[in-house]
């Protein structure tokens, strides 16, 4: 409440720069620091979310993170506010005004929370309570910082002609439903600036507004952050808008910082390939239309590669052993690994155990005998080693009629793993499902849409989308294009290799149709009658094939060569099994 | 309050708006009058048709068993009932209106006299019971939300179910032999003790008793209403927990919780004024859509707790075809629960302004 009133004085004798944008090079230099993040990793089981970063934002200074989706970048945010749902763990220091906030008491850190550091929010009219006045909460929020009822219809009539909003007495009146986003934005933004704040962090704010209302909006933070001199933390997916209004820029992917710097420098000269290839995937609003690119392929490398999951001497057997019958041994002696970023196709006739250990590995089923390996380490059965394993890897299922709940809208299915985990802001979940839809090139529209309402295509679509939510780092899949056309098939073929381009993501593939295979994968492994019995690089195991079963599987593949005789006449062998 | 003053500060286009959302308010309510109207009339109308089907001749019950086929008939056209059925409806509805709902067949006294008396019975109970039960369910559900996800919320849950399976009529006679009967603590037949009694002033004996300045009188009512009162509310109470505490969770996905938590307030602070609002809205619509099932427990709770109210005389009217009774009280019905509902009405509209001002963007 003092504290409040100390920094009105304080801002009442510094201020003397209003309008002019504080230099990032030379007058913040000094300025004293605002948050520092020192190898600051944050993680969900195994499954880092941000990995050793190491930020910081000065006085004046505005600092943009910019990235792609799932990149972590709302997490740096969502720290400062200690809303980070449960399972997340954290490491490294995160400082604001020189304290750890993961340290400080609750009471300490909410005293900070709308005082010393604001927030600017993504969707503002959700983020105002529809049941209640903007004045009442906007008085509400005055109250906390201890300005006397008296005094605050003048307060919030000046700080709303602050923001420039025409009438601010009616709009006082008003509920958030009767505003436009726009407005209800700048009402955001007065209610943050009303604490003279010194570090705002605003996630997305201008996302869901229109480009007038967005250069709008940003006119006004940045008058307010002039005019109070306190420091941005800037959170966007726009790497123009970051260019314009940040000083300084950090490239975050996959959780990691690749590049960090001045804004004009890290924007217009990126030195780091992924930062390259940002920029030249961003279209240009001038010029003749450039190519665009995504960033580049080679970054599917990873440093070293390092297995995944892997299965260790799996064997199934189903029946007692002292019973008459004994045991039927469905699998044995499997051993096999993926690895990040790496693609592997599991062939073999019905009934050879390859949708059996796709199921192993996702956890749906218990081996009789074997280990399952995550990061090298032996999963057990309990609830944390379950908690890893679904955050690392996701099975995508074959029907996605069936695998859909049809009751749901879109954006519910794919993000119901967030609820899971304690997620369960609705924003949050509808900003996730966007991006996930983005990602598997769904039209945004499509978020309140219903299963039935799409096409197959679409839904083996959002069926992968539903799968990446928890941003795993291997996919199970089983068949998922076997009942597609050709041209959907296509798409998702397509679709699969972008995301390893962009996530690192590895996948194990069940499939019979050896083309897709071919097309899709780095590894092919070969299974028949329960057990490996060839693996190898796609291109070897398919031309050269050297066990009897993979070239028994090859050759009935109807050929592309139609002059060639097929089918072959072959007859049923004795050795068939029914499928599982 | 600050909204109070802000309303009072309110100029210019502001105020305008204000206007049209009573203007747009008051004509949902008159809208949502007149179709209880019509309502009301269509519920009287099937009821006097069906009596009328019954194989019950109401003539036959009023006249003497040695009474001529003759005597019948003039009887019959003495009191119009050989006329068709709609032209009897009229009738009725034209003396109904003028508050005359003819005279009981069992007690020979009019019907209006009836209801007079055992109205304000039910009115009692059904008020408390409402009052008891809302705030049963509603703290139920608050402490059950405050302590998700722990021991404490899954005890409520199951306490929750256990009561949700037991209809009201079955908590009466489990209160009967647990309370009544096996420990003796509480009355459980009729409004007061014999030696008990008090003028009648308003028709509300709790009220004309504390009107009379009778505190002992007060709590001998308040004793005999214990066991009912308590029965109607425990069928209340759980579905209200239910809904209670799913709109808390469902107010608690919502962006302006977390909005309120960054403009640091405290978790109690965030409760009381941001969630609680949001979260009571869909339970007061929960709560009028039963109040016809709330209503409708009367009868089996007044029966068995021996309580003249119109619950009780319905059940006695329906037993000797008291046809005049049983029309005048499913009128009387009908009326309680279409005001309830415009009542539920009256109050969401009062709490949710989405539902008085279109929204403008």
């Amino acid at each position: 409440m003092n504290s409040f009133v100390r920094r009105i004085e304080e801002t009442d004798v510094t201020e003397t720069v209003i309008g002019s944008r504080p230099q990032a090079d030379g007058g913040t230099a000094q300025a004293p620091m605002l948050f520092e993040a020192a190898d600051f990793s944050v993680r969900t089981g195994q499954t880092p979310i941000l990995e050793r970063v190491t930020l910081s934002i000065r006085k004046g200074e505005v600092l943009g993170i910019v990235g792609e989706s799932g990149a972590g970048k709302s997490t740096l945010g969502k720290c400062i506010a200690r809303a980070l749902p449960r399972q997340f763990t954290t490491a490294g220091r995160l400082d604001v005004f020189g304290e750890d906030i993961g340290q400080m008491p609750a009471s300490r850190h909410r005293a900070l929370m709308g005082d010393r550091i604001a927030f600017v929010p993504q969707e503002p009219t959700s983020a105002l309570n529809p049941v209640r006045r903007i004045g009442s909460l906007f008085g509400e929020h005055l109250t906390r910082l201890g300005v006397p009822k008296a005094e605050q219809q003048a307060r919030m009539v000046a700080a709303l002609s602050e923001v420039m909003l025409p009438d601010p007495e009616a709009v006082l009146n008003r509920y958030a439903f009767q505003l436009s986003g726009g407005m209800n934005q700048r009402i955001m933004i007065a209610m943050a600036f009303a604490s003279r704040p010194d570090l705002v962090i605003s996630d997305e704010a201008t996302t869901a507004l229109d480009m007038i209302t967005q250069e709008r909006t940003i006119v006004t933070l940045n008058d307010m952050r002039a005019r109070y001199g306190c420091g941005v933390l800037f959170i966007t997916h726009d790497l123009r808008l970051a260019g314009h209004f940040c000083d300084r820029v950090a490239v975050l992917r996959n959780g990691v910082v690749v590049e960090e710097g001045p804004a004009a420098q890290v924007l217009e000269a990126p030195q780091h390939p992924y930062s390259q290839g940002l920029k030249a995937a961003t279209p240009r609003l001038d010029g003749p239309p450039h190519p665009l690119a995504a960033p580049s392929p080679k970054l599917r490398i990873p440093a070293q590669p390092a297995p995944i999951m892997a299965a260790r001497g799996l064997a199934v057997r189903y029946g007692d052993p002292k019973s008459a019958g004994g045991q039927v041994e469905i699998m044995r002696d499997v051993d096999l690994q993926v690895e990040v970023a790496e693609f592997v196709g599991l062939i073999g006739r019905s009934g050879s155990g390859k949708s059996t250990i796709a199921r192993i590995l996702a956890g749906l089923q218990q081996p009789t005998e074997g280990d399952i390996l995550l990061d090298g380490r032996v999963l057990g059965n309990s609830a944390s080693d379950w908690q890893d394993r679904i955050a690392s890897a996701q099975m995508v299922f074959q029907d996605p009629s069936s695998a859909l709940n049809p009751r749901r809208r879109v954006w519910d299915i794919v993000t119901q793993a967030m609820v899971a985990r304690g997620e369960r802001l609705k924003s949050d979940r509808r900003r996730r499902a966007a991006e996930l839809l983005a990602d598997v090139g769904l039209d945004e529209r499509l978020l309140d849409a219903y299963p039935r309402q799409m096409s197959g295509g679409q839904r083996q679509r959002v069926n992968i989308a539903r799968a990446l939510c928890v941003m795993p780092r291997l996919l199970i899949a089983d068949e998922i294009v076997s009942g597609l056309d050709v041209s959907v098939q296509a798409q998702v073929i397509y679709l699969l290799l972008e995301l390893r381009q962009r996530h690192d993501i590895a996948l194990l593939m069940v499939s019979h149709d050896l083309s897709v295979l071919r097309q899709l994968c780095d590894r092919v492994v070969v299974m028949d009658q329960g057990a490996i019995v060839e693996a190898g690089p796609t291109q070897q195991v398919l031309d050269a094939p050297q066990h009897e079963a993979t070239r028994a599987l090859i050759a009935a593949a109807p050929p592309d060569d139609l002059s060639k005789t097929w089918p072959r006449g072959t007859e049923w062998d004795s050795n068939d099994k029914t499928p599982e | 309050m600050a909204e109070l003053g802000l309303i009072g500060g309110a100029k210019g286009r502001a105020g305008g708006l204000r206007r049209n959302g009573g203007a747009r308010t008051l004509k949902r309510l008159a809208r949502r009058f007149a179709t209880s109207i019509v309502t009301l009339l269509a519920i009287t109308l099937l009821v006097f048709v069906v009596l009328r089907t019954l194989p019950a001749d109401p003539v036959a019950m009023l006249m003497p068993g040695n009474a001529t086929e003759a005597d019948m008939e003039r009887v019959r056209a003495l009191l119009g009932l050989d006329r068709s059925v709609l032209a009897q409806y009229a009738i009725w509805l034209g003396d109904a209106l003028k508050g005359d709902f003819g005279r009981s067949i069992q007690h020979n006294t009019p019907v209006r006299v009836l209801i007079a008396d055992a109205l304000p019975v039910t009115l009692q109970i059904v008020t408390l019971s409402v009052g008891l039960g809302i705030f049963l369910g509603f703290s139920g559900g608050l402490l059950a939300f405050t302590w998700r996800g722990t021991p404490v919320e899954a005890g409520i849950e199951m306490g929750n179910g256990l009561a949700m399976a037991v209809p009201d009529f079955l908590w009466g006679i489990i209160l009967i032999l647990a309370v009544g009967v096996g420990l003796q603590w509480l009355p459980f037949i009729g409004l007061q003790s014999p030696s008990v009694t008090v003028p009648d002033i308003t028709g509300f004996v709790l009220i004309d008793a504390l009107l009379a300045g009778d505190p002992s009188a007060f709590l001998d009512v308040l004793r005999h209403l214990a066991l009912p009162v308590f029965a109607i509310a425990m069928g209340l109470a759980p579905t209200v927990m239910r809904v209670f505490r799913s709109g808390l969770m469902e107010a608690y996905t919502e962006d302006y919780i977390a909005s309120a938590r960054l403009r640091g307030q405290s978790e109690r602070q965030v409760l009381l004024r941001h969630g609680l609002k949001n979260a009571v809205i869909p339970t007061i619509t929960l709560i009028g859509v039963q109040a016809s099932m709330l209503f409708g427990g009367t009868l089996l709770i007044e029966t068995i707790f021996g309580l003249p109210g119109i619950g009780a005389m319905m059940v006695t009217a329906i037993g000797g075809h008291d046809l005049p009774a049983i029309q005048a009280l499913t009128f009387c019905y009908a009326v309680l629960v279409l005001a309830t509902t415009i009542a539920v009405d009256v109050i969401c509209l009062a709490l949710d302004p989405r539902l008085r001002i279109k929204d403008q963007s």
